[in-house]
C-alpha cells in the first residue's frame, strides 16, 4: 500500500485530473469527496473541503492539487479514523502508473544507498555480491 | 408530475447514501439518455416530457440569443448535465450555452462555472425547484448568470454574480414579461422579454 503521504495523494489526484476525468476518474473523486464529506461536514468551512471546492473549480491547477494532498494528509495526521479511511481510498485506486517517488525530508538521515524502483524481477543486491 | 425515486431502485452498492444516489443517477442516464435526469436537493429526479408551450418559450428565447451566440462561437444544448461539484447537485437547465470547448466532467456533463448562460423555463411541477433549489445550486458552483422564466407568474428573473460561499447571488433582477432585461458582460444583450410569449 502507498503510504499515507502528500506526494502519494498528490500522484492519484493528478492522475484523476491528467486531461479528461474518465469514468473511473470521477468514482475514485467521488469516493474521496464522499470520504471528505462525511468526515468534515457538507460545507467548505474545513480546509479539506474548501481544497475539494477549489480543486473541482480549478481541475487544471497543479497547486490546487498540491494543496488538497497537503490537506488530507494534514488531517490524517491528527484523525486516526480518517487516516485508516483514506490509506482504504489509496489502496483502491491502485499503484500510481508506475511513478516511483521518494521523498526524503525533514530530519531524516540517509546512510547508505536509497534505491527507487516499481516492478523487480530478481533480486537487489547492494555492493559486491562476490565479496558476501 | 416530476418523480422522487426511492432510493431501492437500484441496487445499493455503496454504504454512502451520496454514492447510491449517483449510482442511481447513472443508471438511469445510461438508461435512458434522452429523459431528463437530475439529482436536485439529494433526490434523483426524472422530469416528464415537456409541453409544447415549454418548448415554444425556449425556442423563442434562442432565437432572440442567436445573434450574439454565432457571434462569440458559443455553442448551446437543451440537453446537456452540468457538473457543479462531485458532492454536489446535478441538474440539466432547459438551455445552455457555454465555449465550444468547455472543461467537461467526464464527456456528458460541462463543469458549471464554464458556462455563459443557464435558462430555467418553469413548468407545472418544477416551480419550487426552479425558482428556490437551483439557483442555490448554480450559485454555489460559480454558475455565472442564471435566468429563469416563469411564464405562468409572467416573470423573467436574472440572476448574476454567484456568490460560491453563501450559495447566493448578488445581483437579483426580475421584470415582468413584456418588459426588457438587459444581460450583463459577455453578453451585453438588451433582451425583449415579451417576445417569449405570443
Amino acid at each position: 500500500m502507498d503510504p499515507l503521504t502528500a506526494p502519494a495523494l498528490a500522484a492519484v489526484l493528478a492522475r484523476i485530473f491528467d486531461g479528461a476525468v474518465s469514468e473511473v476518474g470521477r468514482q475514485t473523486w467521488t469516493a474521496l469527496t464522499g470520504l471528505v464529506r462525511r468526515t468534515f461536514g457538507d460545507r467548505d468551512r474545513s480546509r479539506p473541503m474548501r481544497a475539494v471546492a477549489e480543486l473541482e473549480r480549478h481541475p487544471d491547477d497543479p497547486a490546487k492539487i498540491t494543496e488538497l494532498a497537503g490537506a488530507l494528509a494534514a488531517a490524517a495526521d491528527l484523525d486516526p479514523d480518517f487516516a485508516a479511511d483514506l490509506s482504504q481510498w489509496l489502496a483502491d485506486a491502485g499503484p500510481t502508473d508506475g511513478d516511483v517517488t521518494n521523498v526524503i525530508g525533514g530530519s531524516a538521515q540517509i546512510h547508505g544507498t536509497v534505491v527507487q524502483a516499481r516492478d523487480i524481477h530478481g533480486s537487489i543486491t547492494f555492493g559486491d555480491p562476490n565479496s558476501r | 408530475m416530476a418523480t422522487a425515486l426511492a432510493q431501492s431502485a437500484a441496487p445499493p452498492t455503496a454504504d454512502d447514501p451520496r454514492q447510491e444516489l449517483e449510482e442511481i443517477y447513472r443508471h438511469l442516464c445510461e438508461r435512458d439518455p434522452k429523459s431528463r435526469v437530475e439529482i436536485i436537493a439529494d433526490r434523483v429526479v426524472v422530469s416528464p416530457l415537456p409541453t409544447w408551450s415549454h418548448e415554444l418559450v425556449i425556442f423563442r428565447l434562442i432565437k432572440l440569443l442567436m445573434a450574439v451566440v454565432g457571434e462569440r462561437d458559443w455553442s448551446l444544448s437543451g440537453n446537456i448535465s452540468l457538473f457543479l461539484g462531485a458532492q454536489r447537485d446535478r441538474y440539466k437547465p432547459d438551455l445552455t450555452v457555454a465555449p465550444e470547448d468547455p472543461p467537461m466532467w467526464g464527456d456528458d456533463h460541462i463543469h458549471g462555472d464554464a458556462t455563459v448562460l443557464v435558462v430555467e423555463v418553469v413548468s407545472g411541477s418544477s416551480a419550487a425547484d426552479d425558482h428556490n433549489v437551483k439557483p442555490k445550486g448554480y450559485a454555489g458552483a460559480g454558475v455565472p448568470l442564471c435566468m429563469v422564466i416563469d411564464s405562468f407568474a409572467g416573470t423573467v428573473l436574472l440572476l448574476s454574480k454567484p456568490n460560491a460561499q453563501t450559495e447566493r447571488y448578488e445581483l437579483r433582477h426580475e421584470v415582468p414579461i413584456g418588459k426588457a432585461i438587459e444581460l450583463p458582460e459577455p453578453w451585453n444583450l438588451t433582451l425583449e422579454t415579451g417576445k417569449l410569449v405570443d
